[in-house]
């Protein structure tokens, strides 16, 4: 085990005009932070960080980030740092109570810090908007992240207009694209998943109770609308240039020179041209999009929040199983796969039952069992998981080969899962061409 | 292993039913009879015919959902003698906290609880699974009265501040949503007579006072009282709220499992650790005491 506290820690700002305030308020609960300031590119800057640090490791805070004390007790077993994991704490974002990786600590290994090419730095036709960091690893391995479902800080994206605007936007953009980097293409945003499409419409809704909240959500809804409603580059959201030139020629020209002010930066604005403009593309990504966002009040965002808290990416426990199933990153532990995969269950999650079916099948936790299989995947089927219909069915064809009603009703869940969007058998292409 | 679909069941019939009742009872719970919620030798009656050792009991208005078959009881918390109790959504709010939900009883457990309620189980343990819905929405009596009766329950309790305005907030754009936020609101005023009150408001409505008035009203009377902040959501918004809260049940209710299962020897101990980091995952390390 390692204690955070006993780990460097380095405070990433670039152009945040509290960056000092929010500094000081770090140094003060661990003296032996280090600072990183206006480096150009979240690759170069997450570098620099790690130089600042002078350790194997290092643990990043954003500039819009207050880490609570809590986080300087946490241990991190050592197998995930000797593994070269990086370990990620959810951060809890005080504008729209949304709890997940925004703002979040994280504990990166030197490795992975040097060999990381994303944002700015993706090699050329790769795209890179986030630390898609199993893509841009030049080792080429899958995404080595521990998620630890805790939370030890609060991130404020909106301590002025301009910063909040671009947060949004970035989470706009990112969120929507299913909120992964690496992406090639647009996705269809009906094709999120709940959660993820929860979050976007939340991020989108609530806020307008807090300092410079509706620019974050108008950023968002921006970032949203260029995304899918028109051929704009979307990997633009990794040049802060391109965000100053697209704030100073367009947005602020746009609502400049109203009486809200800024208490950081002394910029004005129109405010209710805000709220309209707010309420108008609301209108145009429910028309276009297919994506209902909501204008709460500011009454209804504080009642939103207090009545939270959100909770966390509980699923996130059905990954972390299937790291130790398949030794991604970590070593290969049926046990404790079992263990998560359990753990799913018992909060629902669909994957799990999914991932238990298969450890039964293929005997990775004991003896096989068919049997047992047979049910889970019947629970994963039921819960919605994609892949188990497709699992089940290939189960059924082994086990009936002779029996006309099990053949039949492999087919219909081969079918059932190439619905689901997993289609390994082309089923849903082949169906097309025919028709 | 058995589930809930297997066990013998009673489902208790309020005067009208929510639609789709008898039906989704039916196919969800196929051994269970209908029985009124008021009649008592009937009830009785129906649970000496019947022949297994538990008796799953639905309160009336609690609608089963789909996934509500698959659930098997923890065999570890029968034998130590709990009462197994699940959650019911409440279908205008949302809300999770004191709603009936279906409940898994010892037969002659429940007969001694009809017989005479002091004698009744008082071990109950709820199960942190959303298996049903609460759904009383669908005429304005049951609705005022189901919003009367959780006010009366906040209101016997601390720290309630922050249900309260969500009950008395949330849920708007559902059917009878109005008539539940009356009778929540009326019962914070102080009044205790659900039906009395419930006849006074009707015969004022059909005297031509204005619902949405009334409301207004009396939600600046109850926050200038009480120190609420309720502020009642307006209709468009109010399905955002429903997707977006009380998708899990609170910590505390994982909390008290966990205490429940911990003293249960070997299995409960181990039942105990799964639970605990089922709910870490959701809650993170806040789900770690009982509730007391």
């Amino acid at each position: 085990m390692v204690i955070t506290r006993d780990l460097p820690i380095v405070f990433m700002s670039y152009d945040e005009p509290w960056a000092d305030e929010y500094w000081a308020d770090l140094l003060a609960k661990a003296p032996h932070a280090k600072r990183v300031h206006g480096v150009l590119g979240l690759d170069a800057c997450h570098k620099a960080a790690l130089k600042a640090g002078g350790g194997e490791f290092v643990i990043t805070v954003d500039a819009d980030t207050l880490v609570r004390p809590s986080f300087f007790a946490v241990d991190i077993p050592d197998e995930f740092l000797e593994r070269g994991c990086r370990v990620e704490f959810p951060s809890q974002n005080v504008v729209n109570g949304q709890t997940y990786g925004n703002g979040s600590l994280k504990c990166w290994p030197g490795k992975m810090i040097r060999e990381m090419r994303t944002h700015e730095a993706s090699p050329k036709g790769k795209v890179s908007i986030d630390h898609a960091i199993g893509a841009h690893m030049s080792s080429g391995k899958a995404s080595p992240r521990v998620h630890v479902p805790e939370v030890h800080s609060d991130v404020n994206p909106a301590l002025t207009p301009y910063h909040a605007f671009r947060c949004g936007f970035r989470e706009g953009v990112r969120l929507s694209l299913g909120g992964g980097g690496g992406m090639h293409h647009r996705v269809d945003i009906r094709s999120l998943r709940p959660r993820q499409a929860r979050r976007l419409e939340a991020c989108c809704s609530v806020g307008t109770d807090s300092e410079n909240g509706d620019w974050l959500i108008y950023g968002t809804r921006l970032g949203i609308f260029m995304t899918h409603a028109s051929d704009w580059d979307f990997t633009q959201i990794n040049s802060y240039t391109w965000f100053d030139d697209f704030w100073n020629k367009l947005i602020a020209q746009r609502f400049g020179q109203g009486s809200a002010t800024c208490r950081y930066t002394g910029f004005k604005w129109d405010s209710l041209r805000l709220e309209a403009e707010n309420i108008a593309l609301g209108a145009q990504l429910h028309k276009m999009l297919g994506l209902t966002v909501y204008n709460l009040s500011a009454a209804e965002s504080r009642l939103f929040k207090a009545s939270g808290p959100e909770p966390m990416d509980w699923w996130m426990s059905d990954s972390f199983g299937f790291m130790f199933l398949k030794g991604l990153t970590l070593k290969p532990d049926h046990k404790r796969a079992r263990a998560l995969f359990d753990i799913g269950a018992l909060n629902g999650v669909a994957g799990s039952y999914n991932n238990l079916a298969r450890m039964a099948e293929l005997g990775h936790d004991g003896p096989i069992n068919t049997d047992k299989a047979l049910e889970l995947f019947e629970k994963a089927v039921t819960a919605g998981d994609k892949f188990a219909p497709h699992h089940m069915a290939n189960l059924l064809r082994a086990l009936y080969p002779d029996d006309e009603f099990q053949m039949m009703r492999a087919e219909s869940l081969a079918w059932l899962s190439a619905e689901r969007g997993f289609d390994p058998d082309s089923l849903l292409t082949t169906f097309e061409v025919a028709e | 292993m058995k589930t809930l679909a297997d066990f013998d069941g009673i489902a208790l019939t309020a005067p009208e039913q929510p639609r789709g009742f008898k039906l989704r009872i039916h196919n969800a719970l196929p051994k269970a009879v209908l029985v009124a919620a008021k009649d008592r030798t009937a009830q009785l009656a129906a649970l000496d015919e019947m022949t297994g050792a538990y008796v799953l009991l639905m309160p009336a208005d609690v609608l089963p959902r789909e996934d509500m078959t698959r659930i098997s009881p923890d065999p570890v918390l029968l034998e130590a003698g709990y009462r197994l109790d699940w959650l019911a959504q409440n279908k205008v709010t949302g809300q999770l906290d004191a709603t009936p939900g279906p409940q898994l009883w010892l037969r002659a457990e429940l007969r001694k609880s009809w017989m005479d309620e002091k004698k009744g189980n008082s071990k109950a343990i709820v199960m942190p699974n959303i298996v049903a819905d609460w759904a009383f929405n669908y005429a304005s009596r049951p609705a005022f009265t189901a919003g009367f009766g959780y006010a009366s329950h906040l209101l016997l309790h601390p720290d309630t501040h922050i249900k309260m305005m969500v009950a008395a907030s949330f849920g708007g754009d559902q059917t009878y949503a109005d008539w539940w936020h009356l009778g929540f609101m009326i019962s914070l005023t102080g009044s205790n007579d659900a039906l009395f009150e419930y006849a006074q408001e009707k015969a004022g409505m059909t005297a031509g006072l204005k619902m949405q008035e009334r409301l207004h009203d009396l939600t600046r009377q109850i926050n200038a009282a009480l120190g609420l902040g309720i502020s009642r959501i307006e209709k468009t918004n109010a399905a955002f709220f429903r997707t977006q809260r009380f998708s899990k049940p609170d910590a505390s209710i994982y909390c008290d499992l966990i205490a429940a299962y911990a003293p249960l020897g070997k299995a409960g101990r181990a039942a105990a650790d799964h639970w605990r980091e089922a709910a870490r995952w959701i809650w993170g390390f806040e789900a770690n005491s009982p509730s007391g």
